[in-house]
């Protein structure tokens, strides 16, 4: 028996009228490479502001890894295992690229102000390790070399791998990936599409759910794949069974789904 | 050689502008908020600091009253925070600057309330006599000021670019939604930002306090004007610039008062900086905002 690492029960957001996300519902097994696609203005974006605690739900429950967390603080989200890539990029851009990554591990860390202050040596020894945690991150998104220019000098495909690369070092159970490979080119996005896999293969325990346009892109990465049209799930299934779907065929009024 | 005298004045009341100026534009930088009641928190601190230490414990090392006087304005600053700020997160700016102000005042009656209009008279020993050397002398009360200021930012500068925590406060000011999805909590770090930054202002009390050893109520709204102007002035948010403006505020205020006239000493200093900000709006050391993607 597999673990859920996520289960949503009819979740719902409204924003006045407007049903964003309208009752979805899922169970995402530990280790899996999920897809979520939809059609512009599907709810993709939002189904993952909810899911990953950026967004409060009108209604629904969320469990991560069995603990109920709907309604809970960002903070509380990631400190049970939840981590994501924004759509637009959001590095903390005054920062460095290595603090950018320390960033991320802040809760995993485990540092307390009082015992720095104190200057104990277990801290000492813990930034240590911390800082060599980061280092073998960084030097496995190819970003080390540059590891002390400011985040907002990256070029636009660095800042991408960044952004994945802060979302590991908490350590997650679940990473949330929207559109990573947004505005790359052909040869960037095959590049960032070895990288995910690469990713997901060397952490067994990790679940990827990832929202993504480029239909090439998610039939080749994902194993299973849900897919959302007005708010609501329409279609979940293998990615043979979503390009053979009538369902999602209509959704996309004719849209291209052969890749 | 009266003209390094000057020098070491200027920068000895520069480094305590600093300090406040410190305090000042890193609450600005997290919570995007002119703290109108940071020089008021000053204040208070000053006669809170003077009560216990000066009339209740005389004598005690002016160490210590130093760390008294940062315990004393984190925990008021902490408090403004809570009753002030907290509760309009969510509103619009305008609110919680009109609620800064409201406390700006409101501390400023309950001092009048607790110790009166007068002006009350003090002195810190710093125990160090005056210094002389190569025909200038020097206090021994500006260079424990000036020594201060300059640890006292260098311990700051090192809790803000080199721990855990004080990345997280530059996370949280760059973006607080982001933050809070890395594990870090911003309300806590908003707290914690008030409670350094006022214990940055408590520093200066001190100091401030054994340069003049006099305290009044309305003390704290000129100490917070001297702040936010050395903040413009050095570039809002920015550290360095709060330390350039300060240090830069407190030599123009010296050096008006001693080759001009001590009546002009604000205008002048004033003056001054409505002319560089003239020539560059973002500040001596700001950067033109930029836009978020």
């Amino acid at each position: 028996m597999t673990k859920i690492v996520l289960a949503a029960r009819e979740v719902r957001k409204h924003y006045g009228g407007v049903r964003a996300v309208d009752g979805f519902s899922c169970e995402l097994q530990e280790g899996r490479l999920i897809g979520l696609i939809g059609p512009n203005g599907a709810g993709k974006s939002t189904l993952f502001n909810l899911l990953s605690g950026a967004v409060k739900p009108t209604s629904g429950s969320i469990e991560l890894a069995g603990e109920p967390v709907a309604g809970m603080r960002p903070d509380q989200f990631s400190r049970r295992g939840a981590a994501r890539t924004f759509q637009n990029i959001r590095l903390f851009k005054r920062l460095t690229i290595l603090e950018n990554v320390l960033a991320g591990f802040h809760q995993s860390s485990d540092l307390s102000l009082l015992r720095g202050v104190l200057g104990l040596s277990s801290y000492q020894r813990g930034s240590a390790d911390v800082l060599e945690r980061a280092g073998a991150l960084l030097e496995a998104f190819g970003l080390y070399a540059k590891r002390n220019e400011l985040a907002v000098h990256l070029s636009y495909g660095d800042q991408r791998r960044l952004e994945i690369a802060r979302a590991m070092a908490s350590q997650p159970r679940l990473l949330f990936l929207d559109e990573p490979a947004a505005g790359m080119n052909a040869y960037e996005g095959q590049q960032l599409v070895e990288l995910i896999r690469r990713l997901w293969e060397e952490n067994t325990q990790l679940t990827v759910f990832l929202i993504e346009h480029d239909m090439d892109v998610v039939m080749k990465l994902s194993q299973e794949i849900f897919v959302l049209d007005s708010g609501r799930l329409i279609f979940h299934g293998t990615p043979e069974e979503v390009r053979g779907s009538d369902v999602v065929r209509e959704a996309y009024l004719g849209g291209d789904l052969d890749a | 050689m009266l003209i390094l005298e000057q020098w070491i004045n200027g920068l000895a009341l520069g480094g305590v502008y600093a300090l406040i100026a410190l305090g000042f534009t890193l609450i600005f930088g997290v919570l995007k908020l002119f703290h109108m009641a940071h020089g008021d928190v000053f204040m208070f601190t000053g006669y809170i600091v003077v009560s216990i230490v000066v009339f209740a414990f005389g004598g005690l090392p002016f160490f210590v009253v130093l760390l008294i006087a940062m315990a004393v304005a984190s925990l008021l600053g902490m408090a403004v925070e809570r009753v002030a700020f907290r509760p309009y997160r969510q509103s619009d700016e305008i609110i919680p600057l009109i609620s800064g102000i409201g406390m700006s005042l409101i501390l400023q009656n309950l001092a009048l309330l607790i110790w009166g209009p007068g002006q009350i008279n003090y002195s810190f020993n710093v125990g160090i006599g005056n210094v002389s050397f190569g025909g200038i002398q020097i206090t021994g009360i500006r260079l424990v000021i000036l020594a201060a200021s300059i640890v006292i930012v260098l311990i700051f500068n090192y809790w803000l670019y080199r721990t855990r925590t004080g990345r997280a406060v530059r996370a949280t000011a760059a973006d607080p939604q982001t933050a809070s999805m890395m594990g870090i909590r911003p309300e806590l770090i908003i707290l914690l930002t008030f409670g350094v930054g006022s214990a940055l202002a408590g520093a200066a009390t001190a100091l401030v306090g054994a340069l003049y050893g006099a305290i009044y109520p309305a003390l704290g709204f000129s100490m917070g004007l001297k702040a936010f102007a050395a903040s413009i002035l050095g570039g809002l948010g920015n550290m360095t610039g709060a330390v350039v403006g300060g240090l830069l505020l407190g030599v123009l205020e010296v050096f008006t008062a001693s080759y001009i006239n001590v009546a002009y000493q604000d205008a002048i200093a004033m003056g001054i900086m409505i002319l560089v900000l003239l020539i560059r709006p973002n500040g001596l050391l700001g950067k033109a905002v930029e836009d978020k993607l």
